[in-house]
């Protein structure tokens, strides 16, 4: 069962910042799908390949050819900036 | 019958006769979207400047005497998952607010080249997750079938731009049901091509390995022609099939003759009494017609939702990790380190339902459970796509309804996520095989559309779209007036 804790956990590893109330909201909610998804241990599925895509796929290969791009059309979004690079608060502590 | 009536391949011929201009079609579009749109909300942004620009462009082509292209003229409304160079494209989230791509999807320079008049972007459910569009971060989709009912989702701005006549054609995506649904609900055909037939180059990524861009319109016909250009090898997506050139409307109009229709027990199962009653009515409506119907099983499909819920959510965590406030998109203010600038962005910029969908994800792709849940669903992923290859060894097209109950009201399913997850447990089986499928109008519950879903082998969309005419022929959907 998915407990509190579980899901502070996963916050952390998401890069999320939960409230209490949204913890316990959350966790009611992966609790009641995990559940639903439990239905899956009816299947005996020891002798299946896993698929990851419906289709094969096929590594895809090209060149390695450098091709130009307009650095200010890319910077138009970035949210913060200075001299030609993407701008982000301290890495590092003091 | 005015101009926004009539269906794309009508309006051509119109504009190819010089009956109408490019710029008169796209004007009338573009009016009857101001008229509406403060009761549908089926826009996120309006390209009045870029449509008409682009028609005009049309229309001297006439004056000059070329010939004009498939739906060349005709004006299309694009989902706004879909990157448009220097038009805002938001997934209608908050974390990619005024967005600006620096460049066109694939099919976006597909429909340019090919002249169809960009009308705007739609509204959608945040990074397509949802099944009503009410998890946009912007606002609330209506259904013109009863403004009080969803149009259903992801695409439901798509599909409810072609049903209000603000647009002739649209572009959705479709991960779990998110074009065919919204058809469903709306009352207009709605197409989800194979895996790998449409290039998924500039499309926002939501679950990598089942989303595929599609098409809403009034007809099956009109859907054929739109696929023509949409079909492709794109060297810039690595899924993207190099296949053949086909003509998809090469089989319209020439009813299959020995046709074999097979009916899934699993999909009548949960059908409440009425909607029962209205799918028998149907199939024995077309029986007479000389369709042959013959019930079969495909018993994995029970297990599909669970497995869609563990692998679409997988692969999103992993597609949404990229939102991190550095390059492009919402970045929380008065933060003192990147690590708390990161998670201050993400938690500010992403809605509860996408959050729940990252968490899902996160856990089972974590070591302890990758096996038990991840791998068990790619497993189960395997056994669905095997029972629709036996399914197909009988049958030439499987048929279903596209959703267990026409549109639901607004607010009705929000508090409940796995009470929404429901309402496509028709449609998604399709996209764990990678199949192709659409939904046709079939008939009224209540006053609002019912769908009949087609789906056919891998690649072949040609066979698909001769029966789904067929059938519509049939049926004779009177749609809304």
């Amino acid at each position: 069962m998915i407990s509190h804790e579980d899901v502070k956990h996963l916050a952390t590893l998401s890069r999320l910042r939960f409230n209490e109330a949204e913890v316990a909201q959350y966790t009611k909610d992966l609790g009641s799908i995990f559940e639903y998804a439990k239905a899956l241990n009816e299947l005996p599925t020891d002798e299946i390949a896993p698929s990851s895509h419906a289709i094969p796929i096929e590594n895809v290969f090209r060149e390695d050819v450098i091709v130009p791009f307009d650095a200010d059309a890319l910077l138009i979004n970035a949210p913060d900036e200075e001299g030609h690079a993407f701008k982000v608060p301290q890495i590092l502590a003091d | 019958m005015t101009l926004i009536h009539k269906p794309a391949t009508e309006l051509q011929e119109l504009i190819k006769q010089k009956q109408v201009s490019s710029r008169e079609v796209t004007e009338a579009f573009l009016a009857q979207i101001h008229l509406v749109e403060p009761t549908l909300n089926a826009f996120l942004t309006i390209t009045d400047e870029l449509a008409l620009s682009m028609a005009d462009v049309v229309d001297e082509k006439i004056s000059k005497g070329h010939a004009l292209g498939p739906l060349e003229g005709v004006p299309i409304a694009i989902k706004d998952n879909i990157c448009t160079e220097n038009i805002p494209t938001t997934c209608a989230s908050n974390i990619l607010k005024g967005f600006l791509p620096p460049y066109n999807a694939t099919i976006i320079e597909t429909l340019k080249h090919a002249g169809l008049p960009i009308l705007g972007k739609t509204n959608m459910d945040e990074f397509a997750m949802g099944s009503s569009t009410e998890t946009s971060a912007y606002q609330k989709t209506h259904n013109p079938w009863n403004i009080d009912c969803v149009p259903g989702g992801s695409s439901g701005g798509s599909a409810v731009a072609v049903a209000g006549f603000e647009a002739p054609l649209s572009i959705g995506s479709d991960t779990g049901g998110s074009i065919r649904q919204p058809a469903s609900f709306c009352g207009n055909v709605g197409l989800k091509p194979t895996y790998g037939r449409v290039s998924r180059y500039g499309l926002i990524a939501f679950a990598s390995s089942l989303d595929q861009i599609g098409s809403f319109s009034n007809n099956v016909t009109d859907t054929a022609h739109l696929l023509n250009l949409l079909a492709g090898h794109d060297p810039k997506d690595s899924t993207s099939l190099a296949l053949e050139k086909e003509d998809f409307t090469r089989f319209i109009g020439s009813p299959k003759k020995g046709l074999r229709v097979g009916l899934p027990n699993e999909f009548f199962k949960h059908l409440s009494p009425e909607i029962k009653a209205l799918y028998t009515t149907l199939i024995n409506k077309l029986s007479q017609d000389g369709i042959e119907f013959v019930w079969l099983d495909l018993p994995s499909i029970e297990y599909a939702l669970a497995t869609y819920y563990i692998i679409a959510p997988a692969e999103a965590s992993s597609n949404l990790a990229r939102y991190d406030g550095v390059r492009f998109g919402f970045r929380a203010a008065g933060t003192s380190s990147t690590s708390e600038m990161i998670e201050q962005s993400r938690s500010q910029g992403f809605g509860a339902e996408v959050k729940r969908r990252i968490l899902i994800g996160t856990y089972v792709l974590s070591s302890g459970y990758y096996d038990a849940y991840y791998k068990k669903a790619q497993k189960v992923r395997t056994l669905i796509k095997k029972d629709f290859d036996l399914a197909f060894e009988q049958v030439d097209i499987i048929a279903s309804p596209t959703t267990p109950t026409p549109a639901f009201k607004l607010g009705e399913k929000t508090s409940d996520p796995l009470e929404m997850y429901l309402s496509d447990i028709m449609t998604i089986p399709l996209n764990l095989a990678g199949l192709p499928g659409l939904s046709i109008p079939c008939g009224l519950h209540n006053n609002l559309p019912m769908g009949w879903q087609l789906m056919g082998k891998a690649f072949d969309e040609a066979r698909l779209l001769q029966v789904a005419h067929q059938m519509e022929s049939l049926i004779g959907f009177g749609g809304r007036s």
